[in-house]
């Protein structure tokens, strides 16, 4: 069985994303990823304005965002297009005749000259709705000169070093979102201040939401839910390790749900600090004294991490973060894997978009199911995302594991009825032997 | 449509199952096998096993670990709600968490606060012994005090079974007393967590009642898994599947209780 069998509509070869760029009098130069874990796919042009600095710039975008898509999944990789790499056109892609997928025309702007390829864009526009234009150019350009006609009232996105700092607009453009990438930071506030600034500064770059515990509400009768609505939804914890970081009445609690949950932990141990006692040292980067700004024995209040610090310690956040994030999702796919197949339900397939398809046969009759593992509470593009599979119903049975931190009635309720809506349904982790034995007898799911 | 949480008060109900687990430490890694990324696994493995006991109705009893005890309490709290006043005063929590008087002051608050919420038994012992006790080098501090908890613990007439999962000379003393204080109740250990489990798994003269879980399902599951999709065998499950061991391992408790 091949995953994109009787799936809605999904890019061949189970292409997560293709990024197709027109840059200088060269043929047009296809890129496909795969792996790469996004609620749809994506076909994202970028088109230089015909000059040679646009050319240029438009190369180094593609390249960055390359390098970034590669980035976003343990299994992202780069794989060969339907087209074998070049197409006799621009914007001739098989995507387009996909629905569901997302489509960005990137205009790189050039800093003075108008919009040689304006007649491309326009013909781009023509293609109705559901085809994105965002226009880039770099600070002090004349909007009016540089960008094409039909995109002058659109947000530009302008960068200002590098033409690399519009790769997060682009991809947010095309869906590829950063609703895994959140980063909760824990720290206290008399110590280590300018510290979590800095990391949220540095992390942000890399597509990261980032949380500092700004808001603090002693543990009580709604503990439990105030902790699920700070954690849920992220996929790691960092906690600055200072002196008094054991005074905090809530890192405890905290760790003890990013290790219910599997989520990414780290411990930046600082100068002067102390090591909370539920980490091990595999979950930890030292700060040597002479690493803060101003350099001291102890960390304060208003100490920095310098430059290369911060890059190594935010290197480090990242690659846990992916760490974490792939090994949670694919452990409970692994075990969704095992008790299908315990179960006798082999006829399996992974999507590139790591969804597990299932058909099972049961008393003559097909039955298929879609599957979706997250380590966070679904969001409303998972939702989307799965109604797209398993619209109109009732073919297709779709199934999402999930951890289950909705012990409040009404946050469940209104998931529950969503999910009823996208076609969905919602299990947590201590059911899937008991949903994979409803699969394997060709059952409903609810 | 298929509920998110909840209980089945199912096929555990009324009995509880004994975990003994922890994390190797990296200095007696030469005689307790420290896993990469041990403490992720171990961990994963005890929430895997708490869900599974929790959903079928039944009770999680351990000595307390200031690692594992926080991580079973907070996971109680996803099939029970805080317990109120006016109701259910005399609800039994889920998980019982034994420990000795001299750790008092050492709880973590997590485990405190959950206890309070009614998530959490602890049931505190006395020292066997006053004053300093002797200990062996890098043993635990209160070994005879431990090993009378422990005695205590493992005499709850409601223990089905227990599970290892890592570990160093704890789970191997825990292991021992439960085999000769609860005979007929099954052991199940985690070879693949390391430590302490890694080495009952590998007894010569394994009592037959000692059961090599991971190494059952896994061994009998991965011909099987060569069958299914051609992309997926290339792919072999990248990670241990703990929450399909610990909820077959649920199931067979389930099925030794209802045969007495």
């Amino acid at each position: 069985m091949t995953a994109s069998s009787s799936l809605a509509p999904g890019l061949q070869s189970d292409i997560a994303v293709v990024l197709q760029t027109l840059a200088g009098a060269g043929a047009v130069k296809c890129r496909a990823f795969g792996g790469i874990p996004v609620t749809s796919p994506a076909f994202i042009a970028v088109l230089s304005a015909g000059t040679p600095e646009s050319d240029l710039q438009a190369h180094r975008l593609e390249e960055a965002l390359g390098r970034t898509l590669l980035a976003l999944g343990v299994r992202g990789a780069e794989v060969a297009p339907p087209c074998g790499g070049t197409v006799d056109k621009f914007l001739r892609c098989h995507a387009n005749s996909v629905g569901a997928c997302k489509k960005v025309l990137v205009a790189i702007a050039d800093t003075s000259q108008a919009f040689a390829n304006t007649p491309i864009v326009q013909e781009w526009i023509r293609r109705g709705s559901g085809y994105e234009v965002l226009p880039v150019m770099r600070e002090g350009g004349d909007a009016a000169t540089v960008l094409p006609v039909g995109v002058r009232h659109l947000n530009a996105a302008v960068w200002k070093k590098s033409v690399e700092e519009s790769v997060d607009e682009v991809l947010g453009l095309a869906g590829i979102g950063t609703e895994d990438r959140r980063v909760f930071v824990s720290y206290r506030r008399v110590e280590t201040t300018e510290v979590a600034e800095q990391l949220f500064d540095e992390l942000s770059r890399y597509r990261f939401d980032v949380f500092v515990d700004r808001f603090r509400v002693p543990p009580g009768r709604d503990f439990q839910e105030r902790l699920t609505d700070e954690l849920a939804h992220k996929a790691m914890i960092v906690v600055l390790e200072s002196n008094t970081i054991l005074h905090s009445e809530w890192v405890g609690h905290e760790l003890a749900f990013a290790k219910k949950h599997g989520l990414g932990r780290l411990a930046v141990a600082l100068p002067g600090g102390v090591a909370v006692p539920w980490l091990d040292d595999e979950f930890r980067v030292s700060v040597r004294p002479e690493q803060l700004a101003p350099q001291a024995t102890a960390v304060r209040k208003d100490s920095r991490l310098t430059p290369d610090c911060a890059a190594a310690v935010v290197s480090r956040i990242v690659s846990e973060h992916t760490r974490a994030l792939s090994r949670r999702r694919a452990s409970l796919m692994d075990s969704m894997r095992a008790a299908l197949t315990y179960h006798g339900a082999v006829d399996q397939a992974m999507d590139a978009r790591g969804h597990l398809h299932v058909r099972v046969q049961h008393s003559g009759v097909d039955r298929e199911y879609a599957l979706w593992a997250s380590p966070r509470p679904p969001d409303l593009p998972d939702f989307y995302a799965a109604h797209q599979v398993c619209s109109p119903g009732p073919t297709i049975s779709g199934l999402f594991v999930a951890p289950s931190s909705f012990l409040e009635e009404g946050r469940r309720r209104r998931f529950e009825w969503l999910a009823e809506r996208s076609l969905l349904g919602l299990i947590d982790e201590g059911r899937i032997d008991d949903i994979a034995a409803r699969i394997a007898a060709g059952k409903d799911l609810w | 449509m298929t509920r998110l949480l909840g209980t089945r008060n199912g096929i555990l109900a009324g009995r509880s199952v004994f975990l003994s687990a922890s994390v190797p430490s990296p200095d007696r890694a030469e005689k307790y096998l420290r896993l990469q990324a041990a403490q992720v696994e171990i961990e994963d493995a005890v929430v895997s096993l708490t869900r599974a006991v929790l959903y079928e109705g039944g009770r999680l009893v351990f000595g307390g670990h200031p690692s594992i005890s926080p991580l079973v309490a907070m996971v109680a709290g996803e099939y029970r709600s805080p317990i109120r006043l006016e109701e259910e005063p005399d609800r039994v929590p889920s998980v019982e968490i034994h420990q000795l008087d001299a750790y008092r002051t050492e709880l973590p608050d997590a485990t405190t606060f959950m206890a309070e919420m009614g998530q959490a038994l602890v049931t505190w012992h006395p020292m066997a012994i006053e004053g300093r006790e002797t200990r062996a080098s890098g043993g635990p501090r209160f070994p005879s005090s431990l090993r009378a908890m422990r005695v205590a613990m493992l005499r709850d007439d409601r223990l089905a079974a227990m599970v290892c999962i890592g570990g160093m000379e704890g789970v191997e003393e825990e292991a021992e007393l439960f085999a000769s204080l609860r005979p007929g109740a099954p052991v199940f250990v985690m070879a693949r967590t390391g430590g302490a489990s890694a080495i009952l798994a590998r007894e010569p003269g394994l009592n037959r009642r000692f059961r090599v879980i991971d190494d059952e399902l896994l061994n009998e599951l991965n011909p099987r898994l060569r069958r299914s999709d051609e992309e997926l065998a290339a792919a072999p499950l990248e990670n241990t599947p703990y929450a399909f061991i610990m909820q077959r391992l649920v199931r067979e408790i389930g099925r030794g209780s209802a045969n007495g």
